[in-house]
């Protein structure tokens, strides 16, 4: 793949009408109990004064895991690999652009390939953009442990956006995104907390969920020029609500201002979700027909803390560092840890450290 | 921004063509790439086809009053066919004169404009798999150059039941190469069907459609256009789902 990319930079970069852009990124995620290391490459050709973009990008996450899903019932350590690769291609014309794409992710027990197509339009001197994307996902769900277990699923999503240039200074966005879910979307390995009738004393269940999913997410954005600070100042809200009765609101900042060569962004960002309507810490013996123990469909508040500084050394070349603090608490999710141990129960909490390194160069 | 050409080539258009004794038609060429020439006086008209730098036609000595603006009307001639029609040219548009063409004025005012209106009627064809599949006719009004709103209503067959299907659909097209555009559309309906888990389980007797397809269309003239595309369907309720692939044909007639 490595030198796939490489072939398609040295192609395009021969060609006097192309500007080729590459950015790369190591991202390390660092909760405690899990870790995934997440390398990614992307290139970015223009080519046939910049009619045409061509995109291709590599990503992979080593992910190793002794978290409390893990550890609740089952001993070990688990570890996971994922490739991923994508390309696309977009059209940029006059009044907007046409793009079609294609990202193929591979686990050893899940593979997913996403098709997408997209368009824009700009009205009035540029300052409407009228935006429409659609992509299809095919979903093979395997388990390790189980060499039969083949299961399907299909997503579809599509995302119409508004764009409206409001003045020199700021500009508002409007999205709307529909999600539509539809096979198995349990996942062979997860399993939800039953009682047992004696006390402190739980058994897993294999998780069964509902066999589609519609979700819903609606979101505002809006940028503003702070001309005192030489600043830039973002804020996004966004709703989102699904046929599983999830309701969650995000409340995000961001601020990015300019010293000479660097440049330093800050993000903040709040969330709250009340979970899925079926959803239980614990299950009863009569349990419903639905049942997880899937903790990101419980009700829980997160909050988000960024910091990139990036350093221009170029018009061409840049580097930038990231670091993230994210915190978690739910307030109707129980580590059990031991699952014969019922003293050592809390609500769970997640407190992750999340930092990158990366680089930006044209050719 | 303000372009000095805006002003001053209808000017030269208008001095030109006054010292010139005979009532031949101009000759005007494009000067950069990328030019719509549109088949109607504005540009919320479907456009024709998208040209070149370098691209001559006769030109009517008459600037044209749109409803968005001046246009030059202009002599096109099908490659293959050497069919004549006529077609416009936005004044902002950087082009230039040349001198005059062997057309008069009085050949380009016999040629009638056909121009594919506003609005439009087409008929819709959406395949999804296990053998459904919907269609509609549509009423198909443009908003702004090259963006429409379409409303529709048509059936959804399947093996054993037809429904009714009726909703709105939003779209683009991006003028790319001579005739051809690259599209793509929302739609966003119900479906009505006489009685529930007819069309997938659990679906019930008031169901939610979203299409979303996106392809190739061809101006066949100016007044008629068909159109493959290719994308995808969900048909929803409150609770549940279906999903598909989708291949979409259409013909469209301007009214």
């Amino acid at each position: 793949m490595t030198a796939l990319l490489l072939i398609f930079i040295i192609l395009f970069s021969h060609d006097s009408l192309a500007s080729v852009e590459g950015a790369t990124l190591v991202r390390m995620y660092d909760d405690g109990k899990t870790q995934v290391l997440s390398p990614h490459i992307d290139v970015v050709a223009n080519v046939f004064e910049e009619q045409l973009t061509i995109n291709a990008g590599y990503a992979m996450d080593f992910v190793t895991s002794a978290s409390s899903d893990v550890k609740t019932f089952a001993s070990d350590t688990i570890t996971d690999e994922r490739k991923e690769i994508g390309t696309s291609v977009a059209f940029n014309m006059d009044q907007g652009s046409f793009g079609v794409g294609y990202l193929q992710s591979d686990e050893v027990d899940y593979h997913s390939k996403l098709y997408s197509m997209s368009a824009s339009r700009n009205f009035f001197e540029k300052n409407t953009t009228i935006g429409l994307s659609f992509v299809y996902g095919d979903d093979n769900i395997q388990s390790s442990g189980d060499e039969s277990y083949q299961e399907y699923m299909t997503n579809e999503t599509y995302t119409l956006s508004l764009t409206q240039v409001l003045n020199a200074l700021s500009v508002i966005q409007f999205l709307v995104d529909i999600r539509v879910e539809s096979g198995v979307l349990n996942s062979p390995y997860r399993r939800a907390r039953q009682e047992t009738g004696t006390s402190g004393v739980y058994r897993g269940l294999q998780e069964n969920l509902p066999r589609t999913r519609n979700r819903y997410a609606y979101t505002v954005k809006y940028n503003y020029f702070l001309k005192g600070l030489k600043a830039a100042w973002a804020q996004s809200l966004r709703i989102y609500h699904d046929s599983w009765g999830l309701l969650s609101g995000t409340l995000e900042e961001r601020l990015t201002k300019q010293w000479g060569k660097l440049i330093l962004a800050t993000s903040l960002r709040y969330s709250h979700q009340e979970g899925a309507s079926f959803y239980k810490d614990i299950y009863p013996t009569d349990i419903g027909p639905f049942y997880t123990g899937n903790k990101s469909l419980s009700t829980y508040d997160s909050y988000h803390f960024g910091l990139r500084p990036t350093f221009e050394f170029s018009h061409k070349f840049s580097f930038f560092l990231k670091g993230e603090y994210y915190i978690q608490n739910f307030q109707n999710h129980t580590d059990i840890g031991d699952i014969n141990d019922s003293d050592d129960n809390e609500k769970l909490s997640i407190g992750a450290f999340i930092v990158g390194v990366g680089l930006d160069a044209k050719f | 921004m303000f372009r000095p050409q805006r002003i001053l080539t209808p000017i030269v258009f208008l001095i030109v063509f006054s010292s010139i004794p005979s009532q031949a038609a101009l000759k005007i060429e494009t000067l950069s790439d990328g030019i719509l020439v549109y088949s109607g006086p504005s540009r919320r008209f479907r456009p024709l086809m998208r040209v070149r730098k370098g691209r001559k036609f006769a030109a009517s000595s008459t600037i044209v009053q749109g409803k968005d603006g001046d246009f030059y009307r202009v002599l096109v001639v099908s490659a293959r066919s050497k069919r004549k029609r006529i077609g416009y040219i936005f004044v902002d548009e950087p082009v230039s004169i040349i001198g005059e063409s062997k057309e008069t004025e009085e050949e380009l005012t016999e040629i009638r404009s056909f121009a594919q209106a506003e609005s439009s009627l087409q008929l819709s064809t959406w395949f999804l798999k296990d053998s459904l599949y919907i269609w509609g006719v549509g009423y198909q009004k443009y908003f702004a150059p090259e963006f429409y709103t379409k409303a529709f209503i048509g059936q959804l067959f399947n093996k054993v039941s037809g429904s009714l299907t009726t909703g709105v659909e939003m779209g683009m097209d991006q003028s790319f190469s001579g005739q051809f555009s690259l599209f793509t559309s929302f739609a966003f309906g119900v479906v009505v069907v006489g009685q529930e888990d007819v069309l997938f389980p659990d679906s019930k007797e008031l169901n939610y459609l979203v299409v979303g397809t996106g392809g190739l269309r061809f101006h066949a003239d100016q007044y008629a256009s068909v159109s493959l595309g290719f994308g995808q369907t969900a048909i929803i309720n409150h609770n549940n789902s279906y999903t598909s692939p989708t291949v979409g044909f259409s013909v469209e007639v301007g009214l």
